[in-house]
């Protein structure tokens, strides 16, 4: 008898919260974007729920500071700690949630990451993975010495070789390499440690690494992207793919999508979990849940709401009143295409247009349908009805799980924690314990062999 | 001490051996235990193991007091990630990082990572010097005060209290600004080991902290009057920069052989005669403090500590440095100001 299919859970900490002014909320400690107190609180909220792991976004520069139409200057977003060390920071004080820092392979080198990521992993116990990105913005661009990102191919074959050699390096001492006997004086064993010798288009590394095999052999890989690209990259190397569809066709299509490219890569469905993001406001009644939600909405200047749509295609609205219906509005195309901005997909915009115009939509209630639901899932309401919600994602084909965007913290985290988790808990779809000591044990992913342990098995057969 | 400010002897530990480097509770009991003994920093050398930069942020969150420093191999580091990596300890450590940048011109080094140029060894510390000047200007790109964080107005920052760097050099090409807030010391101390005068260059030009390796007193006396004709010359303080040379101490009965070549000096003797002997380096003036290297062992740390640091309080050349100090005051150094404030400060004057 299988065991039962549980939701797998993470808690994403994006400074103060995934509301672009969080840092505005009452509750809200404003340094918490540099604040390592504010990383270890989330974290044992996220212990305290049984949750898989924590997360932390990240990119290298700062953002549009150059467009004054974007108030970035209210935002929270251009500063933080190095996710990497936040969470060895973390680990060394935490037991058993996971920890999932964000990485680019475009501006890392192999070798050093593997060697920062194989400590993490050692210093946490095998509780470490790795958010792997490609990096497209401008602003990142120019901190690396280019003057445009590199194109998509490019970054994702570069990707592809990067895990291929961070993945060789892990294998470069066998789990029983180590003997450290004091007796005979030996430490390792020689014939358990292998040179790699990768030599490859974007990289040259001879190998090995100078750390032992990560606890979990290779750190389970989250990976994002709607592109054909970051698809076929998420189904070739990747263990958990975050998702970002704002509704649950989209989300079954992407995860069927998703999976569909596994056969192709020699693989099975059950090896890669599907994980959307989902950003929450909790109450214990629909009006509770609501009134957390208008008290997050008017602790945001307009500015920042003018700010976002400007970075998602829309013209410039600075002036119209805030109660008056929004006049038809044509998208801008002068950043399409193009790094310079961001934003989501043109397709989402002229979505948000039409239904402006359709419900004629003042100012106000647009950014209310922005801020919460249109461009990535978000939910206001009970524990019920988020639950019922998690749940038809969870057993109609759209997701294994989900990465839970807080709205601000620690309240929307212990929020999620304390009210919505025991209601999955009490329908069997969430754990009441954790499985395993590992973040691999506990998202039922199995540890890879070390590829030349593998090798050895085949020879004997 | 009539007439002259008082100074404190600056004590840092380096370990050897494979200790803790390949199990990091080992290394938290090290480093917990040179904390306790009074330890003003840990030198975290890039020993085969654990990556030295990701265990001094571990190692913050389970210290209170005692300085981090790691080092970096500037070839296989970019000026930006390295920079916001380390103002980041600086924020989870309140104020106790440090860093030390090793010129590489290594090629077992070099080929492991392969695809980078092998550079000899003049371009390596000109390529450090450029580096190092790179990471310090992007800690700059925000002023102290740029951060309001005024939930009424909403204003999360100063947009006039951030810098462009755009930086163009030889080797680097960075625009910056850096997407962290100025770390608390504002210049973390950068540590360079001496040795030779590529390195005592580099040191006058950038570095807060001179590991020299002087052969005896009259050699560390020569060495700090030459660092300060290259400190005058490099438009810096003779008290820029400290000097503190690497001992290892060697408690007890003389051994049958000591150690040779290039290196910490061996310092043999009873505990009281160590402390004799550092008191009177720091008290002829040719050191400021002294590496102290040890087998990486709580053993040996807490016998160094229990024998040879309370005579050195007892003489007044050390004291516990208060809880809450950074690193640069348990140098003496003091926050350092941004380059953008003393422009303001020097157009006003």
């Amino acid at each position: 008898m299988t065991a039962r299919r549980m939701m797998k859970l993470g808690l994403s900490v994006a400074s103060a919260g995934y509301h672009y002014s969080a840092w505005c909320h009452p509750e809200v400690d404003a340094l918490s974007a540099t604040s390592i107190q504010h990383h270890v609180r989330a974290a044992r909220i996220a212990e305290r729920g049984k949750m898989d792991f924590l997360f932390l976004a990240d990119w290298s520069s700062i953002l549009n500071v150059d467009d004054r139409r974007i108030a970035r200057d209210r935002e929270q977003a251009q500063v933080k700690v190095d996710p990497t060390l936040a969470m060895a920071a973390v680990a060394a004080v935490t037991s058993h949630v996971g920890l999932m820092p964000t990485a680019s392979t475009t501006y890392w080198h192999p070798f050093n990451f593997a060697r920062r990521m194989a400590a993490l992993d050692h210093i946490s116990g095998g509780r470490a993975a790795w958010n792997m990105v490609t990096s497209h913005g401008l602003d990142e661009a120019r901190n690396f010495g280019l003057d445009k990102p590199l194109d998509s191919n490019t970054r994702h074959e570069r990707a592809r070789e990067f895990v291929s050699v961070m993945r060789g390096l892990w294998d470069s001492w066998d789990d029983d390499a180590f003997i450290r006997d004091k007796q005979s004086g030996r430490y390792f064993d020689r014939d358990k440690v292998h040179v790699l010798d990768h030599v490859g288009k974007h990289f040259r590394v001879r190998g090995p690494l100078d750390a032992a095999r990560p606890p979990q052999g290779f750190l389970p890989i989250i990976t994002a992207g709607t592109s054909e690209n970051s698809q076929d990259l998420a189904a070739e190397i990747a263990d958990m793919c975050y998702g970002g569809q704002p509704n649950v066709e989209a989300a079954r299509a992407y995860y069927s999508s998703v999976k569909g490219r596994l056969a192709k890569y020699g693989r099975t469905p059950d090896e890669l979990l599907m994980l959307p993001g989902i950003q929450c406001y909790v109450g214990r009644t629909q009006s509770e849940a609501e009134d957390k939600f208008a008290l997050m909405q008017r602790a945001m200047p307009v500015e920042v709401g003018i700010g976002q749509l400007i970075v998602n295609h829309f013209p410039d609205l600075t002036g119209h009143p805030l109660d008056e219906p929004i006049p038809d509005l044509t998208m801008r195309d002068e950043f399409l295409g193009s790094e310079k901005l961001g934003g989501r997909e043109p397709e989402l915009t002229l979505a948000l247009m039409r239904r402006a115009r359709d419900e004629k939509l003042t100012l106000r209630q647009l950014f209310d349908v922005a801020l919460c639901g249109f461009w990535s899932l978000g939910v206001i309401g009970t524990p019920k009805l988020i639950a019922d919600m998690m749940e038809e994602w969870f057993t109609t084909g759209a997701a294994d799980g989900f990465n839970v965007q807080p709205p601000y913290l620690p309240g929307g985290g212990e929020d999620f924690v304390d009210l919505v988790i025991p209601e999955l808990q009490r329908r069997g779809l969430f754990r009441t314990e954790y499985e395993g000591r590992t973040l691999r044990e506990n998202l039922g992913l199995k540890r890879p062999p070390s590829r030349y342990a593998t090798r050895l098995t085949e020879a004997a057969e | 001490m009539s007439g002259v400010t008082s100074r404190r002897m600056t004590l840092g530990l380096a370990l050897s051996g494979p200790g803790g480097v390949t199990k990091f509770r080992n290394m938290l009991a090290s480093a917990q235990m040179a904390e306790g003994c009074g330890f003003d920093f840990l030198w975290l050398t890039d020993r085969p193991g654990l990556d030295p930069i990701t265990m001094a942020a571990a190692l913050a969150a389970t210290t209170q007091r005692i300085g981090l420093i790691p080092s970096c191999a500037a070839p296989y580091h970019r000026p930006y990630n390295l920079a916001r990596r380390l103002a980041s300890i600086d924020h989870i450590s309140r104020g106790r990082m440090g860093w030390m940048l090793q010129p590489v011109a290594d090629a077992a080094l070099a080929s492991k990572f392969g695809n980078l140029p092998l550079a000899d060894v003049a371009t390596a510390h000109a390529v450090a010097a450029e580096f190092a000047g790179v990471v310090a200007a992007l800690w700059d790109s925000w002023d102290d005060d740029a951060f309001i964080r005024d939930k009424a107005s909403g204003l999360y920052f100063d947009r006039a209290k951030f810098h462009w760097l755009d930086h163009q050099g030889a080797a680097f090409k960075v625009r910056g600004p850096l997407d962290t807030a100025r770390p608390p010391q504002g210049l973390l101390p950068l540590l360079i080991a001496g040795g030779s005068a590529l390195a005592e260059q580099l040191a006058a030009g950038q570095g807060e902290i001179l590991h020299g390796l002087p052969a005896d007193l009259r050699a560390a006396q020569g060495e700090r009057a030459v660092m300060s004709r290259r400190l005058e010359q490099a438009g810096r303080a003779p008290a820029a920069l400290r000097m503190l040379p690497g001992i290892l101490p060697i408690l007890g009965r003389t051994p049958t052989a000591l150690p040779s070549g290039p290196g910490p000096l061996p310092v043999l003797g009873t505990p009281e005669a160590i402390a004799g002997t550092l008191c009177e380096w720091f008290d002829s003036g040719a050191a400021d403090g002294f590496i102290i290297h040890l087998p990486d062992t709580a053993d040996a740390i807490e016998a160094f500590a229990a024998g040879v640091i309370p005579v050195l309080q007892r003489h007044g050349a050390w004291q516990p440095s208060p809880l809450g100090a950074t690193l640069r005051d348990m140098l003496g150094l003091g926050h350092a100001p941004s380059r953008y404030a003393e422009q303001a400060a020097q157009a006003v004057a």
